[in-house]
């Protein structure tokens, strides 16, 4: 199933922005949401299940993997990417034990296309 | 010049929070082991302000890294540790016990390839977000009264930038160096002029209108 809904939680109006530009160019049909807190983003997923989370790692209060656990208990088996500037393997191996896709940030809209891509099955 | 909106200031921490990212990346791989880096705040403050916040009423010394650059914006940027902060970061850089005659002769090497990479990687990301070019100069190592490394003009001495005196302002975020659970906190500074701050805002404008679609 194509992913048609989006889910983006960031702290940074900026980053989110960021987010939906890069999401919008590569899939302008995809209904993009935004969260700028952990809790915004738990509210948000209780109203409606997107079909892909994208998550920032490091936020005030709880961070990007910490949230992604919670999401996980109200949206098991719904793909969830991680996106950080810190690319150290141990940050890398935490987020992918928990079954997070690791991305890059600042992410472009190649690289989301690619994910988008293949996420659709 | 007004106040920096909350949206600016939301886009000046996310492009040194991508830099501050990119920085425990490149120090994760100097130290072999996790580094946490964060920088959860970032303030606006007058020279004055800046010196009292870091000082914090103790006439403790500081250690800084500077790094002055130019591009669409000129100033001067600055990764700052109270002495005893800065002696214990070059003590978990070597991971072992040693005098502190050999650490104090070690501080300035270490402090200033600490600050290389978190300068570099905060300068970086601000220039290439902002699609500009910043060019640097070579860090140097500073080390006395806080409120003496702040009073030192913005960028490179230039008599035709240089000249705004009082209204020159500092960008100020905590940075938070963890290593096996213990933190260390200095402050990485942005000094820049009135006509610097004005052109970082008219960058981050453009990029604004960009996103803002």
């Amino acid at each position: 199933m194509p992913i048609r809904s989006i889910l983006a939680v960031d702290d940074s109006r900026l980053a989110r922005m960021m987010l939906r530009e890069a999401v919008l160019k590569s899939r302008p049909e995809c209904v993009f949401r935004e969260a700028g807190t952990a809790e915004e983003a738990l509210n948000a997923t209780r109203q409606q299940i997107p079909d892909l989370f994208l998550i920032d790692l490091n936020m005030p209060g709880m961070n990007g993997i910490d949230l992604a656990m919670e999401i996980s208990r109200i949206a098991p088996g719904v793909p969830m990417a991680l996106l950080t500037a810190n690319i150290q393997d141990k940050v890398k191996l935490r987020a992918e034990s928990i079954g997070l896709i690791f991305l890059e940030k600042p992410i472009s809209s190649d690289r989301l296309g690619a994910l988008l891509a293949q996420l659709d099955v | 010049m007004g106040a920096l909106s909350e949206f600016e200031q939301d886009m000046l921490r996310e492009l040194l929070n991508v830099g501050i990212g990119r920085a425990a990346y490149s120090l994760s791989r100097m130290l072999d082991e996790e580094i946490v880096l964060s920088a959860p705040f970032l303030k606006v403050l007058s020279r004055q302000e800046a010196t009292e916040l870091i000082q914090n009423d103790s006439d403790e010394p500081v250690a800084a890294v500077r790094q002055s650059f130019d591009g669409p914006f000129q100033g001067s940027a600055l990764l700052i540790y109270h002495e005893n902060t800065s002696l214990e970061l070059v003590r978990r850089m070597l991971k072992e016990e040693v005098p502190l005659a050999t650490l104090t002769e070690l501080e300035q090497e270490s402090l200033m390839e600490v600050g290389n990479v978190i300068l570099n990687a905060c300068l970086g990301s601000i220039a290439n977000m902002l699609g500009g070019e910043l060019r640097c100069d070579l860090p140097e190592y500073l080390k006395g009264r806080c409120e003496t490394l702040l009073q030192q003009p913005a960028g490179r001495v230039s008599p035709a930038l240089d000249g705004c005196g009082g209204s020159e302002c500092i960008l100020l975020m905590y940075v938070d160096f963890s290593t096996g659970g213990d933190s260390l906190k200095g402050y990485l500074a942005l000094l820049l002029d009135m006509v610097g701050m004005t052109r970082l805002r008219g960058e981050m404008s453009h990029l604004m209108e960009r996103y803002a679609g």
